[in-house]
């Protein structure tokens, strides 16, 4: 990594990079981005298809609690990575897991967890916060790009090409499981595997990403590019691509912009808001090309 | 000698169609769904609508109730018309505690004794205090038609009533309908699922395809030996066998086109 | 002591009881992530209030009711799943809201409070105007209260049976916008769907009418409030978060308690 870091201190050093690239943190920010934009872009076509976005978000904030119970028993503040992964996990499964056996409905229950998890992990920050760093919470929620370490790009791109070989292997299973389930169980596909990987998937996900983009907004990522995606996508293929397409512009832009601008906006913000703009792009699109039909 | 004084007969008031539709047109984001209905539904008459799925039956019924404003064309209603309309699906979500009785009130009548007779009336007195996601099919299909009736209808609206239900039911729902319409003297605007049978008793039949293709009345199922041999003794009372007469086919595409060779009788086979 | 948490008990109690019918609409419609949109877009609502430098609570009713005329007017548009569009929306609100408070230089924004709510922050001024508000919305909530579950049922009929379908639904998404309103101070935008949503699911085991699942949304409701307040005074854990527990707690009660199966 330090080589990398040199690098980009040369190409600063010759005036060919504006002066922030010589900040590892911002390098960090960006090499993060750069992956977790196609991991959510990706993921996020599935959210779109399944019509899943509520749970989505349900676990992003579950990572709430998860990193606040981390701080709570001791972990190093920067990454509470154990409790954070187990927490998100087990909230994620346990939310699988009662969705099968309950007359309220779906989408209640996730608001419960939803309202649970954000309690608790606002709850236990906040008497947290009073002891470690006041900010801490806002970073945690929304993000930023002074947080990213080595240690989670190593992280990231272990998940990165664990997403890769399953995808590979289980990608058209997917997203039959996802568009119409009765047929892939006709076809022998286990569709409960399925639907439990893809939770874990979502919590892992999500954990990797939330020290950029926060937990509150980290469902922004997975959903708004893919449903941006979908609207002028003519197929599968190309809602992958557009959407990994949109997901990664809106990550490094809000990684860059708001340092090179000097906005006082958190990552998580920004990117959002540039995933938006790609959305309103996408529809006054679809807009200009159904009104010449 | 007379047979009898001569008694003046009290004539019916001259009474208005209930319902009018002048050249009637929908169409729906540059779909058509029907063109150019022409229909009249006097008051108590049975009318019963047929026709292949997607003809636009729905659309017509929703044209009656209001619920659609026609493209082109006129709906003529009579004034103070109450309407019970049954539809054809209804989901009650499992979050929401409703019993039976409940579910009948919602629709206006809170009169509890009127609200028992109906369900009895439909046969279906033993659901009353059920809970509405714990009956039947059937239950919940005489469940809607007593809320429709708890409104004292003059035109009740039926939108496949007897769909999903075999042929003894069917039946069953047939008779409870001509009771209900010589009981209360309510017109009775039915969809129908089936090509070809209908109730007995209903006045007019009206093939419906996006357009009327045709109209007309049912004949009895005593003139259709072929058709006697599916049944029970004794059902022939309760349907009837409406025969096509079209003049006309539609493509594949939706074209409607007039048929040049010599009409012929259609009876047996389908219009697609 | 009890002058600090009167007017803050009082307006949680109010709050509470006017949420149970309103929050069990939203469980029973499976609104839940249209409830959370709203609730997140009332972040908007304080940053453009603060933007145009008016009372915040103005910023929040103007938004949310804007908010949920939008939504449900688009809710009848096909070429997105209403799942994205609500996800957009709250996302979307809520981005915006912040980057416009942190933008906003020279005025100290409380973003916790707003988020999480700060609630032994009101004073009796504010349990004035929340109790009228809650009692202009109690009221036509009783109103709209038959022709809603009409609607719920299957808004043709409703329709057919002479109710103005989607003028019920407007008022309804208003009162809903007012309750958020409110309800921001209690427990901030972000936690306000929790007490929308949890306490009818857990009334849902015992009740047997809508009316009785809605009361008793309502008491559980009142007594969330009384027991996370509790809790707040006593081990000084933040009020919002507390109440939300509370509820959550209660919730998970009711699991145990009423074991209806669903083919009894």
């Amino acid at each position: 990594m330090t080589s990398i870091y040199l690098l980009f201190g040369e190409w600063v050093a010759q005036g060919w990079l504006p002066q922030m690239f010589a900040y590892e943190f911002l390098l960090n920010a960006l090499f993060a981005s750069m992956m977790i934009g196609p991991l959510l872009g990706i993921l996020g076509t599935l959210v779109v298809v399944k019509r899943l976005a509520f749970l989505s978000e349900a676990v992003g904030h579950s990572v709430l609690t998860g990193v606040s119970i981390g701080i709570l028993i001791g972990e190093p503040v920067e990454s509470p990575l154990i409790s954070l992964l187990s927490f998100s996990m087990l909230f994620a499964l346990l939310l699988q897991w009662i969705k099968g056996r309950s007359t309220i409905p779906y989408d209640a229950l996730i608001g419960v967890f939803l309202s649970f998890a954000l309690a608790m992990g606002a709850a236990l920050l906040l008497y947290v916060a009073k002891k470690v760093n006041v900010h801490l919470i806002e970073q945690i929620m929304f993000g930023s790009i002074l947080v990213a370490s080595a240690n989670d790009l190593i992280m990231l791109l272990i998940i990165c090409l664990t997403v890769a070989i399953l995808g590979y292997r289980y990608g058209n299973e997917a997203y039959l499981v996802a568009i119409a389930p009765e047929v892939a169980r006709s076809q022998r596909v286990n569709t409960r595997a399925h639907d439990y990987g893809f939770v874990i998937m979502v919590a892992l996900i999500t954990v990797a990403s939330v020290k950029i983009i926060g937990a509150v907004l980290v469902g922004a990522l997975l959903l708004v590019p893919a449903a941006s995606a979908r609207l002028i996508a003519n197929n599968l293929k190309q809602l992958l691509i557009l959407s990994v397409f949109f997901a990664s512009t809106a990550a490094i832009s809000g990684v860059l912009i708001p340092m090179y601008a000097q906005w006082p906006l958190s990552a998580g913000s920004a990117i959002t808001l540039f995933a938006c703009a790609w959305f309103l792009l996408c529809l006054i699109y679809r807009q200009l090309i159904s009104s010449k039909t | 000698m007379p047979a009898h004084n001569p008694v003046p007969e009290i004539s019916a008031p001259m009474t208005a169609p209930i319902v009018q539709l002048h050249d009637v047109s929908l169409s729906i984001k540059g779909q058509s769904l029907l063109n150019h209905i022409n229909m009249t539904l006097e008051p108590a008459q049975i009318l019963t609508v047929i026709g292949p799925n997607g003809a636009g039956k729905s659309s017509l019924l929703k044209i009656v109730l209001g619920l659609y404003k026609p493209t082109r064309g006129k709906r003529q209603i009579s004034k103070r018309l109450r309407i019970g309309y049954m539809p054809q699906r209804l989901q009650v979500d499992d979050s929401l505690p409703l019993t039976v009785k409940r579910f009948l009130s919602l629709g206006g009548n809170k009169n509890n004794t009127e609200i028992e007779k109906t369900l009895s009336d439909v046969n279906a007195s033993h659901t009353l205090s059920r809970s509405i996601q714990h009956i039947s099919g059937g239950e919940f299909q005489r469940v809607l038609l007593a809320r429709a009736l708890l409104r004292n209808p003059s035109l009740l609206v039926l939108d496949e009533p007897a769909q999903g239900v075999d042929l003894h039911g069917q039946q069953e729902l047939y008779r409870l309908l001509a009771d209900i319409r010589d009981e209360r003297q309510c017109a009775i605007l039915m969809v129908s699922h089936d090509l070809h049978f209908v109730m007995a008793r209903t006045d007019q039949v009206m093939c419906l395809n996006q357009h009327v293709c045709c109209s007309g009345t049912a004949d009895a199922v005593a003139n259709h030996p072929e058709y006697l041999a599916l049944f029970d003794q004794g059902i022939e009372k309760d349907f009837a066998v409406y025969t096509h007469h079209h003049d006309h086919h539609h493509t594949i595409h939706g074209d409607v086109v007039k048929d040049d060779i010599e009409p012929h009788s259609h009876a047996g086979h389908n219009h697609d | 002591m009890i002058e600090i948490i009167a007017p803050a008990l009082i307006i949680g109690l109010i709050l509470t009881a006017v949420a149970g019918p309103l929050g069990s609409f939203i469980v029973w419609g499976r609104m839940s992530y249209f409830g959370d949109t709203l609730a997140h877009s009332a972040l908007l609502g304080v940053a453009m209030g603060l933007f145009l430098s008016l009372d915040p609570m103005i910023g929040v009713i103007a938004v949310t009711v804007m908010v949920a005329i939008l939504l449900s007017a688009l809710q009848k548009q096909r070429s997105i799943s209403s799942d994205a569009l609500l996800g957009i929306v709250a996302h979307g609100t809520l981005a915006l809201g912040l980057v416009l408070v942190s933008l906003k230089e020279g005025i100290r924004v409380d973003l916790l409070g707003l988020l999480f709510g700060d609630l032994l922050a009101v004073t009796y001024q504010d349990t004035l105007w929340v109790g009228a508000c809650a009692v202009i919305v109690g009221i036509i909530t009783k109103v709209i209260w038959n022709p809603l579950l009409n609607i719920l049922l299957n808004s043709e009929l409703a329709h057919a049976e002479g109710i103005a379908v989607d003028r019920v639904r407007m008022i309804y998404m208003i009162c809903l916008a007012l309750l958020v309103a409110i309800g921001m101070k209690v427990v901030g935008a972000l936690l306000i769907t929790a007490l929308l949503i949890i306490p009818p699911a857990g009334a849902r085991r015992i009740a047997s009418t809508p009316e009785q699942m809605a009361l008793l949304a309502s008491i559980i409701g009142m007594v969330s409030i009384a027991l996370g307040m509790f809790a707040s005074l006593q081990w000084d854990t933040p009020a919002g978060p507390s109440i939300v527990l509370s509820a959550c707690l209660l919730f998970s009660l009711s699991l145990l308690f009423g074991q209806r199966s669903s083919s009894e």
